[in-house]
Parts: C-alpha cells; structure tokens; sequence
C-alpha cells in the first residue's frame, strides 16, 4: 500500500469527485478485495470476476457524480453496482434457472479450499459465522442476495411454500445478526 | 401496519437482501416517512450483511489493479487535452 493515510468516506468522495488517480488506487486496494469476493460468489468464475471487478470500478469512477450520500454510504453503492454488474454477467451467460442451483451448491469449494489460498480478511471469523449457519439458512441468504432471486424463485428451489421462504429469510437474517454480534 | 409489525414481519430482511416484491418495498418505503426508526432498523440490517459480505473478501490478481490504473489515467488524459 502506498501510504498508511486512511481517508474518510466524505474525502474518498470527494477525491473521486475531483478525479483524484492516487484517491482511486487507495480505494481500489481498500474495497477490492470485498468487491472481488461478490462478484466471485455471485459468479464462480475467476476470470468474469475479475472483468466483472474491472468493469464496476470503471463504473464507479465515472460514475461518481451520479452517487447521493443522502441514499445511503459509498460501500453500499459499490455493493450494489457489483451485484448489479455481475448478476447482468450472470444472465448474459445465458446461465440457465438451473445453474443457479448448481452454483450454490458448488460454492462449497469457496467456503473451503478457495479460503485458505485468497482470503484476505480475518477468515477465522468467517468459519465461525459459517459453521453456526445451517446450511439452508446459508443457501437462502446467498440465493437472494448473491444471485438476486426473487421470492418465487426460492420457493421453486427450495421446493418450499412462498410463506416460508419470508419467515426462513427472516430466520436466517436474525441468526445471521446475532453471529456477527459474537466476531 | 404498527412499527412493531413491520420489525417482526421480515419484510425489512427481504428488502435488504433484495427480494421484496416491488409492493412491499413500496410499503417499507411509505412506512419510513411514519418512523423514522424504521430508518435506522434497515440501515443496522443492511451494515450486518455488508458485514457478513466482507468476511467473505477475496484479494483479487494484481493484473487488474494496473490495468485500471492505466485505464484511468488515459481517460484523464484524453479529457485534459479536450
């Protein structure tokens, strides 16, 4: 890392307004590997990930002028363009219904294997907050925000009654929540 | 729907993850004009999955980095010299 100077949000904010390059490495190194991991999750693919992680920060710095702080913090509008990013990416790969199954289920590797090659943050946490979320909950999770299902689609996966996908959701949230709070 | 309602019918965990049906997000969104501490429920909701998310951060190939740099600084320039 270039520099130990550690920027707030309103300075990244408006250093990127400002077309500030040395602003926009530091964000880079900061919330790449975050963005990285998304992208990856969301398309098990290292190669689109990484075209997929180029194209959002393009994204970003040239679209910069268009984020509001008053709708919420930076990192969860990068959040949100890297969803948006690589579920578009999803789709165009003409990726079938199925697929996305198949996906999650492959995710085991990510979960495992992959972690210990590439993790960046602290993984321990990770596994703890894993290992206590049964796997359904952990399913439900990521099929509606890493691959961006819908309710119905769930339902149809899961094989479960629309109903009981909100009220597991809910579960799966709260459990989720009260994981963190324990890091 | 009573505050409490809204807090215990996860519909705020729907519309954090994104699987709101259009309707309820409208109805969350309504609703946040009558409490604003709804406001602050979605946003402590939304902080604990951008959490959970972080925890599964993964350094990406050094090749992208530079690349964008390079990308950037291009397109800097092009508009500089316009």
């Amino acid at each position: 890392m270039e520099s130990d100077y550690t920027y707030t949000e309103a300075e990244l904010i408006q250093g990127l307004k400002a077309r500030n390059q040395r602003v926009f490495g530091y964000l880079y190194d900061h919330y790449s590997p975050a963005l990285y991991g998304v992208a990856l999750k969301i398309l098990n693919d290292e190669n689109a990930a990484g075209d997929t992680l180029q194209e959002v920060f393009l994204k970003i710095w040239r679209n910069i002028d268009r984020y509001n702080e008053e709708k919420g913090r930076l990192f969860t509008w990068m959040l949100n363009i890297t969803r948006n990013t690589a579920i578009d990416m999803l789709r165009s790969k003409a990726h079938r219904f199925e697929q996305k199954i198949q996906d999650v289920g492959d995710d085991v590797h990510l979960y495992t294997g992959h972690l210990a090659v590439y993790q960046s943050t602290d993984h321990l946490g990770l596994s703890k907050v894993l290992e206590k979320l049964n796997k359904e909950q952990r399913i439900i999770i990521d099929l509606s925000y890493y691959k961006g299902c819908t309710q119905e689609e769930i339902s149809t996966i899961l094989n479960i009654p629309l109903g009981t996908v909100k009220t597991r959701t809910r579960l799966a949230m709260i459990k989720l929540r009260n994981l963190l709070k324990t890091l | 729907m009573s505050l409490e309602r809204f807090i215990s019918s996860g519909i705020i965990e729907l519309y954090v993850t994104g699987m709101a049906s259009e309707a309820e997000a409208k109805e969350l969104e309504a609703a946040m004009v009558a409490y604003p501490e709804l406001e602050k429920e979605i946003e402590s909701c939304r902080r604990d999955l951008e959490q959970y998310v972080s925890l599964q951060a993964i350094t990406p190939p050094p090749a992208i980095k530079d690349h964008l740099l390079r990308m950037v600084a291009d397109e800097t320039a092009k508009c500089e010299k316009r």
